[in-house]
């Protein structure tokens, strides 16, 4: 394990899942397995001793589902100065649940049968907060369980707070593209899109990207 | 033949159903008759106008039923016609103007609504047409009395095919409760067969998933993880098989139950009675079984109605009997029929209810009753709870008692 490698802790009800993943995790040089939990409540104590940097999260557990659980970290974590990304792991594509726990502030969701290539990747990308995993699929999953507007939102409404470069990244972010791809698309360097996303996001009173996603989703700004 | 034979013969033709199976022929036939006599009147003491009144007239005897309205509107043409035909006074006529008492009675027993109320209106002016016509020539006074007494007959008949209408949309009414009471237990019955099915469907896939995740996340895990020292393969590929073989039981008990409630495939029959009684022993419940007397072959329906009696009675002595002590269940072959008997403790401290609905006693009891025997259920008073079903032999060939024998207890 690196000194600056990524912390991640489990929590799912099935002991030998979060075995398996856990040997898959720490076969990764960069990611190390820092806590285990079997259900929502273990999940919120295990996180504030352990402080992962990632949690894997199921969805349906005893005691307290994944949803809940989310939620309580996010609300732990806003005093803190670093908050858990958290990724759902769900059974179907499309899952109802998945969708609540991104309300909830979850960054994303992952399949619990995804390739586990994807999955680490998943967990890096989410750490990073480069950009969105799978984000056709999240938009798919929104359009399934989310509410979108009738007509197409007017950017000027929802956006005014943002200058035009903001904007212009903003609607690239939205569409899932990631940090390196819009740097390229507006001819500026990763850094700089870095700062204008967290601008965005201050601005918006967003959380993370995927809820950008999300909010030019529903507002139907893309 | 003799006209004495004839007589019987005749009588006993006229039954109900005889007489509502050929009505429209013996309506044809009185219609038919009707119109040659009325014929014969008409054309002596009227004119051509008489004549053609009477036809219409004697057309609504062939309509009153079928077509309410059609046969009033004609009943009123034929009416007015006789009116113009300016033969007034004639009494016979009189008799030419009955069919409009069919034409009342039909138009109150088979119209619309309409045609009812239109019959009803139409009394006052069918009597007025009629006093008119027949008896032109009398004193005011007296036809105004003669006025009166054809209305009150006229109404009468109106009256007489309300009651008929009334009856037949309450029967109808009742009929329509039936089917409908009939079609919501089988709706209720297929909503809860697809609640039931869904609900095995859900929890198969349900083990499916989280054990497959399981594999999934094992199997990734040994392999990612087949670097390391000690390789953590052994293990993983213990957590695997041990997973999927738990997943296929907990599938097959599913599966399982799935087929019990849905009972595809034939009939079950008294060669089946053994595994059901050794199911029932493997759930934990003791019985007792004793066979009296030789046994005889029994056709499938009694069959049936043996097996799902048993079933029946000893799930309920599985649910609500006292599992303390052993299920009795005793076939006598020694009389007419087979009585089949299931005796079961109470637990101390319950009561049977007095109508035990959920204990399936009504379905046992239908069973029974298809087989063309019956079944009766105790009171429980004495601690015991008994239920004793007589089924008759439908075939009395005899055959070895093997073939059906009791699996000693």
């Amino acid at each position: 394990m690196t000194a600056g490698g990524i912390r991640v802790a489990l929590v799912d009800d099935q002991p030998l899942f979060r075995g398996g993943l856990r040997m898959l995790i720490d076969s990764q040089d960069d990611l190390t397995v820092v806590g285990e939990a079997g259900d929502g409540i273990e999940a919120r104590t295990m996180v504030r001793e352990a402080q992962p940097d990632v949690v894997l999260m199921d969805i349906r557990m005893p005691v307290a589902d994944g949803i809940q659980a989310t939620e309580w970290i996010v609300t732990d974590a806003a005093s803190a100065k670093v908050a858990p990304r958290i990724l759902v792991l769900t059974t179907f594509d499309l899952d109802e649940n998945a969708a609540k726990a991104i309300r909830a502030g979850a960054s994303g969701f992952v399949l619990k049968d995804a390739e586990p290539e994807f999955l680490l990747a998943a967990i890096r990308t989410v750490h990073a907060g480069t950009a969105v995993i799978a984000p056709a699929a999240t938009t798919e999953l929104f359009q399934h369980f989310g509410e979108r507007a009738p007509q197409p939102g007017d950017p000027d409404e929802h956006l005014a707070d943002l200058s035009a470069r903001e904007r212009e990244i903003f609607l690239l972010a939205a569409r899932g593209l990631s940090n390196s791809e819009i740097a390229k698309a507006e001819f500026v360097s990763e850094a700089t899109v870095k700062t204008h996303i967290s601008r965005v996001l201050a601005k918006l009173g967003l959380r993370d990207r995927v809820q950008l996603v999300v909010y030019a989703f529903e507002r139907r700004l893309v | 033949m003799t006209p004495a034979d004839a007589v019987t013969k005749v009588r006993d033709w006229l039954t109900r159903d005889n007489l509502e199976a050929n009505r429209h022929v013996i309506e044809a036939v009185a219609a038919g008759g009707w119109f040659t006599v009325g014929l014969f009147a008409a054309a002596t003491m009227g004119g051509v106008l008489a004549i053609v009144a009477h036809i219409l007239l004697s057309v609504t005897l062939v309509l009153y039923r079928s077509q309410p309205l059609l046969s009033l509107t004609v009943g009123a043409v034929g009416t007015l016609a006789m009116l113009g035909s300016g033969f007034f006074g004639a009494g016979g006529l009189l008799f030419i103007f009955l069919p409009l008492l069919v034409v009342f009675f039909g138009a109150a027993a088979y119209g619309q609504p309409v045609t009812r109320w239109l019959g009803l209106v139409g009394t006052p002016i069918a009597a007025l047409a009629i006093v008119v016509s027949v008896f032109a020539n009398i004193q005011q006074g007296i036809g105004i009395v003669l006025f009166w007494f054809v209305l009150v007959v006229l109404v009468l008949a109106w009256v007489a095919g309300l009651l008929v209408q009334v009856n037949r949309a309450r029967r109808a009414a009742q009929t329509g409760e039936i089917r409908a009471t009939v079609k919501l237990g089988e709706v209720k019955q297929e909503v809860s067969l697809e609640q039931e099915r869904n609900r095995v469907a859900r929890d198969v896939h349900d083990i499916v998933a989280h054990s497959l995740a399981v594999v999934i996340a094992q199997a990734d895990g040994a392999r990612y993880g087949a670097k390391n020292v000690p390789a953590p393969v052994v293990e993983a590929l213990e957590n695997i098989a041990m997973t999927a073989r738990g997943a296929l039981t907990d599938v097959r008990v599913l599966l399982g139950e799935l087929r019990h409630n849905q009972e595809a495939g034939p009939q079950p029959g008294m060669n089946d009675l053994d595994a059901l009684v050794r199911g029932f022993r493997d759930s934990g419940l003791e019985v007792e079984w004793n066979s009296y007397g030789k046994a005889v072959e029994l056709t499938d329906a009694p069959a049936l109605a043996v097996y799902r009696i048993v079933q029946e009675g000893l799930t309920n002595a599985l649910r609500h009997g006292d599992r303390g002590q052993p299920v009795e269940l005793v076939f006598d072959w020694g009389g007419a029929s087979l009585a089949v008997i299931v005796t079961n403790g109470i637990p101390r401290g319950t009561t049977v209810p007095a109508n035990p609905a959920g204990h399936g006693i009504p379905g046992m009891r239908e069973r029974a009753t298809l087989a063309g025997g019956e079944l009766e259920a105790s009171d429980g008073t004495n601690g015991r709870f008994r239920v004793r079903a007589t089924i008759p032999f439908a075939s009395s060939a005899s055959v070895s008692p093997a073939s059906v024998g009791p699996v000693p207890a």
